[in-house]
C-alpha cells in the first residue's frame, strides 16, 4: 500500500501523526527546552483538543526537576495534579470545545 | 427499555470519567508524594545525553555564526572585552586586597578559617529551563555529594543547596526557590541583623523587618557561618507610611541562566523548612539551619 493510498483510505492517519508529533513536541521540550513552553503547549492540547496523554509532559518535569524540600504543600507532583485538573475541567466544563477537536 | 439502560449508563460514565483524574490528583495531594529517588536518577541518566546532544548543538551553531560576523561588529566586541576585562582585574585586586586583610584579622583574633572542602561541579541543566527554581549538577553520592550541602558560586556567594542526591547527578534547590525560608544576616557590619529571608522565585529573595533597621540599598545579605558567604544585596526596599515595618527585597549577584560551574561546600549543611511546613511547626525552623 502506498503512503497516498493509505492517507486516501484512513483520513485519521493525518490527526494520528500529528497528535503523536504534538506529543513527541511537549516530551522534548519538557526535558531539553524551557518548562514554560512544554507545560503551555500541554494546557493547550489538553484543553482546546482533548490530548490526554501530554499528562505524562508535566509528570516528566515532575520527576526532573522536583527536589526534596520544594513542595507548596501538594508534593513533587505540582504539574501532574495541575494537568490532571484540567483534564476533569476539560471533560466537565468544555464540552462545546468538543468541535474543534475533532477538525 | 434497552435504550433507556445505555442511556443510564452513559451519564454514568460522563460522571464518573472526569471524577478519576480529580481523584487521582487528589491522591497526590493528600499524601504528598515524592519521586523516588531511583525514578529521577533513571530519568536523569536517560536524560543526559540529550543535554549534551543539545548542549552541542547549541555550540556548533554559536561557533558557525560567530564565523559570518563582520570585522567591524568583532572589532567593537574585542574592545568591549578588553574594557570588562580591565574593570574586573581591578575589582580582582581590591577583593584579593580585602581577603587578605580579612584573613589577617582573623589571625588577630585567633579565629582562623577551616578550609572547606569544595567539589567543583559543572550545570548540566536549568535555569530558564527548570520550573521549581532547581539545577541539575554533574556530580552526584559517589563523588561525595550529600542532601543539603550548601552550594556556592565560583565567586563565593552562597546560591543553594543540595535537596536531592542521585548517583552521578544531583539536584540544587536555589535559595530563592518560592517557599524556602531561612535564617540570614542584614549587613555584614557590627551592627548585622538576624532575620529571616524567604524566597519568592525569579532569583529574588524578601525579607520583612521593623522600620526603624537602619538599610540601605546594596547592603549585604550573607548566611549567618563563620565563613562570610554572601547571599545577595538589597536591591529595593519598599515601605508604606502606615505600616510598621518595611519589605526589603533581595536579589543574588549570580544569574542562574549563565551559571555553568559551581562549588559544593561538603562542610556545610543547611536543612531548610519549605514555608507550608513551617508556618505548622513554628519556630523549628530556627534551630534547624545549622552553621558549620
Amino acid at each position: 500500500m502506498s503512503t497516498r493510498t493509505l492517507f486516501k483510505q484512513h483520513p485519521q492517519t493525518t490527526s494520528l501523526l500529528v497528535r503523536i508529533l504534538l506529543f513527541c513536541t511537549v516530551i522534548l521540550t519538557a526535558i531539553i527546552g524551557p518548562w514554560w513552553f512544554s507545560f503551555g503547549l500541554a494546557v493547550v492540547l489538553l484543553i482546546f483538543f482533548k490530548y490526554y496523554e501530554v499528562v505524562l509532559g508535566g509528570l516528566i518535569l515532575d520527576i526532573l526537576f522536583a527536589g526534596e524540600g520544594f513542595s507548596l504543600a501538594v508534593g513533587d507532583f505540582l504539574f501532574t495534579i495541575i494537568l490532571l485538573f484540567m483534564i476533569s475541567f476539560s471533560l466537565l466544563f468544555l464540552q462545546r470545545f468538543r468541535s474543534i477537536s475533532s477538525l | 427499555m434497552r435504550y433507556q439502560h445505555l442511556k443510564t449508563a452513559r451519564k454514568i460514565h460522563a460522571f464518573l470519567v472526569p471524577i478519576v483524574p480529580i481523584l487521582i490528583a487528589v491522591v497526590f495531594i493528600l499524601t504528598k508524594a515524592e519521586v523516588p529517588a531511583f525514578v529521577t536518577n533513571g530519568a536523569h541518566e536517560l536524560a543526559t545525553p540529550l543535554w549534551s546532544a543539545r548542549d552541542a548543538i547549541f555550540g556548533t551553531i554559536t561557533n558557525t555564526t560567530s564565523l559570518f560576523a563582520s570585522k567591524r561588529y568583532l572589532a567593537e566586541q574585542n574592545l568591549i572585552l578588553k574594557n570588562a576585562l580591565l574593570q574586573r582585574t581591578r575589582e580582582t585586586y581590591t577583593t584579593r586586597a580585602l581577603s587578605l586583610e580579612n584573613e589577617h584579622l582573623r589571625e588577630l583574633l585567633h579565629r582562623v578559617d577551616a578550609r572547606p572542602e569544595l567539589l567543583p561541579a559543572a550545570v548540566i541543566h536549568g535555569g530558564a529551563f527548570s520550573p521549581y527554581d532547581t539545577f541539575f549538577i554533574d556530580i552526584g553520592s559517589n563523588e561525595g555529594v550529600r542532601d543539603a550541602m550548601l552550594v556556592l558560586t565560583p565567586e563565593n556567594i552562597a546560591f543553594g543547596r543540595v535537596t536531592k542526591t542521585l548517583e552521578h547527578t544531583a539536584i540544587v534547590t536555589q535559595f530563592s526557590a518560592a517557599g524556602q525560608t531561612f535564617d540570614v544576616l542584614l549587613g555584614a557590619t557590627t551592627t548585622s541583623v538576624h532575620t529571616t529571608i524567604n524566597g519568592i522565585g525569579s532569583g529574588t529573595m524578601l525579607i520583612t523587618v521593623p522600620r526603624d533597621v537602619e538599610v540601605h540599598e546594596g547592603d549585604s545579605v550573607t548566611l549567618p557561618s563563620f565563613t562570610t558567604y554572601t547571599l545577595g544585596t538589597i536591591a529595593s526596599i519598599e515601605v508604606a507610611p502606615e505600616d510598621a515595618y518595611k519589605t526589603l527585597y533581595v536579589r543574588s549577584p549570580s544569574n542562574s541562566y549563565g551559571l555553568r560551574h559551581v562549588l559544593v561546600d561538603t562542610t556545610s549543611i543547611w536543612n531548610i523548612e519549605p514555608q507550608a511546613e513551617e508556618d505548622t511547626e513554628g519556630d523549628k525552623e530556627a534551630q534547624d539551619t545549622e552553621t558549620p
